[in-house]
């Protein structure tokens, strides 16, 4: 039991860091946008998504 | 009913805030305005030519009669802004940064040249790589280093392990400067013909065939997983350039020659 709340528990860890980490990735979904970051980025996604 | 003095302080209070609001959009609309990239990079080229021979730099010469064409280039380079840059193609926009990357590292060698090489730069190994030097306010927002470029940009963002042919971090065993900027129209050849003159080199890569074993660049090693994601092993990767038989050969990885790659044989400083 207490091994399975163990796993359960780092599971739930790596999926909340994986969400983390895809959160805050200045990596964009969007083809015409990749290499940009900061300010330019969410210009272009914003540009894109119209 | 407020006196004439008074009337004129807050006279000119509100001038002194209209004056500063019509500055700062002033400032604003200059650092909107945005410069024309040329996607032929012909300037960046008119320099290489010039000052880089079999893939060794003349920054001696650089440094005394090739800056101005340099900040130049460097200026248009900095000067593209986000609303230009998405409407690029995927290789315009490869080609870009890899100019950049090669382009600002000879700016970087030039700010402290003479010098024997990158890694003396700054207190802290590689140092050199994580300078904020590069401004980019138009595509990044604020000044980015080589590394954010490299890693952050190109490596992130684009997917391409044929980068770590073309990128040079002014070192003789890096991929040699080519003497001509990358384009866009010909990026794929430019790429495909970098990889070939790399791993060809046998000061940089070599293949054993009787022992089956390929000595490789240190660059395979730091960016295996780079040349993996393409779905094959490193050994058939670089098959691609050197030959199928070599696909199943061992890997080995050769010491990296951090001397600057500077035409003129470097300096002892």
């Amino acid at each position: 039991m207490k091994t399975i709340v163990m796993l359960a528990g780092l599971a739930a860890v790596l999926a909340f860091g994986t969400a983390c980490f895809q959160m805050f990735s200045s990596e964009s979904k969007v083809e015409a946008c990749a290499g940009l970051s900061g300010q330019a980025l969410i210009d272009c996604e914003n540009r894109r998504a119209e | 009913m407020p006196s004439r003095k008074a009337i004129g302080k807050v006279g000119a209070r509100v001038t002194v805030i209209v004056t500063a609001i019509a500055v700062v959009l002033a400032a604003g609309s200059a650092r909107a305005a945005c410069t024309v990239v040329d996607p032929a990079h012909a300037a960046w080229s008119t320099i290489l030519a010039r000052w880089v021979d079999d893939g060794r730099v003349d920054y001696a010469g650089l440094q005394r009669d090739g800056q101005p064409a340099l900040s130049a280039y460097l200026g248009t380079l900095s000067g593209a802004c986000g609303a230009d840059y998405e409407k690029w193609t995927r290789a315009e926009r490869l080609a870009f940064w890899i100019n950049a990357y090669n382009a600002f590292t000879v700016r970087l060698i030039l700010d402290h040249y003479p010098i024997a090489s990158i890694r003396k730069i700054g207190w802290l190994p590689g140092a050199a790589f994580r300078e904020r030097f590069i401004p980019m306010p138009g595509l990044k927002g604020e000044v980015i280093s080589l590394n954010d470029i490299e890693h952050a940009t190109l490596r992130s963002a684009f997917r391409e392990p044929r980068i770590h042919f073309a990128l040079v971090c002014a070192a003789r065993s890096c991929p040699p400067l080519r003497s001509e900027a990358y384009r866009s129209a010909d990026l794929e050849a430019q790429l495909d013909d970098q990889g070939r003159r790399f791993l060809g080199d046998g000061s940089r890569n070599r293949v054993d065939s009787e022992r089956k074993t390929l000595y490789l660049s240190s660059i395979f090693q730091w960016f295996r997983g780079d040349f993996e994601s393409t779905g094959v092993s490193l050994a058939s990767y670089v098959g691609r350039y050197l030959g199928p038989e070599v696909g199943d050969f061992a890997v080995r990885f050769l010491d990296y020659d951090w001397q600057l790659n500077d035409h003129n044989g470097g300096t002892s400083r």
